[in-house]
């Protein structure tokens, strides 16, 4: 019985194996070639170059965000940069655009809860829809909400707590998600559920913006 | 210049920035196989960087406080549902857990066994197994280390890299071996 990957791999980073298997692959002439196999891949792994960024990311950089105080934890969002992002700026854009509206259109002062209450809804409806097409309204969501503005310097606390509570209720719908053993429906209940908090957090990050003006 | 930048110096964060900039996108890279997101791994790990340096003791290599920091970047975006589902929408499954295959069958007349193949076969990796074998392999992580980093038990982190391995060994081909030895020193070749 010839030793396993696995085992190869321990003794080649001299970690204890059975001492039978040690005795076979020290024998065995398959068992040394893929041991050697194995230094082989990780000796030309540690050879690869370098690779150069493609552009200059530091021109790039938010420096303003980057310097300014640490928002609340939240989860990170990444999509693949291009996926949908005409879609999302298109929809960014209107968010944004409406700011500059007419009075009549901005957020009512008071909380948090009237600024919402003011904003236009957005354009998603999540009952009655496929697990796809959740899917695809909360990528549209995701690439919105990573193009909006940067939030402002001041912002009032009951609007940075919503926001920190949505992106936290975010995360653990994503953590539920990953979860191996989910059935179909549970899915698509948690894809409804995150895209209506992403709704949420899109209206707060709206009144957040027009808050500022 | 670490202490011109925990003064809040750009100018001496911009150095910085230059010497971690290729480490950080070409560990990104190998990781994640995707040129896009790495470019946003090093944006995200520069502004990390730029607003804790206060808090890097220096009793560790700066590089590789950086280099962590990138890590974690690239492992929390690997078990993030949008991850998950960019790989395999519709199919519920784990894209880890699939039957897995190289792209095309190598042929041995063009069997791929410069460093630029052995990149492709890589980036061909499921994602895990390639986090794990460029940890492992190349960053000297543990098999604890990286079982911590990931959320997973170290025997997942074992069987990863026994599986790289394996799935490395299939995508160069049978001359890999032979050709292989070239590689460390490619002028040799």
């Amino acid at each position: 019985m010839h030793a396993t990957t696995e085992q190869l791999l321990s003794l080649r980073d001299g970690r204890p194996v059975d001492a039978e298997v040690a005795a076979h692959a020290a024998a065995c002439p398959q068992c040394i070639a893929d041991l050697r196999s194995t230094e082989r891949v990780r000796a030309a792994l540690r050879a690869l170059p370098e690779l150069e960024p493609p552009r200059d990311l530091w021109a790039t950089l938010p420096l303003q965000q980057a310097t300014a105080p640490e928002p609340p934890a939240h989860t990170p969002w990444y999509w693949p940069v291009g996926v949908g992002v005409a879609a999302s700026i298109a929809l960014a854009a209107a968010l944004v655009l409406n700011i500059g509206g007419s009075p009549d259109a901005g957020p009512a002062p008071g909380t948090t809860t009237d600024l919402i209450a003011a904003t236009p809804a957005p354009m998603s409806s999540v009952n009655g829809v496929t697990t796809a097409e959740l899917l695809e309204t909360s990528r549209q969501l995701e690439a919105a909400l990573r193009v909006m503005p940067a939030a402002p310097q001041v912002t009032r606390a009951s609007t940075a707590l919503t926001i920190a509570n949505l992106q936290d209720r975010i995360f653990e719908v994503d953590t539920m998600l990953n979860d191996p053993q989910l059935d179909a429906a549970r899915e698509q209940a948690l894809w409804r559920q995150r895209v209506r908090l992403m709704d949420t957090l899109m209206q707060v990050r709206y009144a957040q913006l027009a808050e500022s003006r | 210049m670490l202490e011109r930048a925990r003064r809040g110096d750009m100018a001496a964060h911009e150095a910085l920035y230059g010497s971690y900039a290729r480490p950080v996108y070409t560990l990104a890279v190998r990781i994640l196989g995707d040129q896009a997101m790495a470019e946003e791994i090093v944006q995200d790990t520069s502004i990390e960087v730029i607003r804790h340096i206060g808090t890097f003791r220096g009793d560790a290599a700066f590089g590789g406080w950086v280099k962590r920091i990138a890590t974690n970047k690239c492992l929390a975006y690997l078990r993030s549902a949008w991850h998950r589902k960019s790989q395999g929408l519709g199919k519920g499954d784990d894209p880890d857990e699939m039957d897995w295959e190289p792209a095309d069958t190598p042929d041995p007349a063009v069997t791929v066994a410069d460093q630029e193949g052995l990149a492709r076969a890589l980036a061909e990796l499921p994602p895990t197994a390639r986090a794990v074998v460029w940890l492992y392999d190349v960053e000297g992580y543990s098999h604890h280390e990286i079982a911590s980093m990931m959320g997973k038990t170290v025997s997942f982190s074992k069987s990863r890299l026994a599986r790289a391995h394996e799935q490395l060994r299939a995508c160069l081909g049978p001359d890999y071996q032979e050709m292989s030895t070239c590689m460390p020193q490619p002028n040799s070749c």
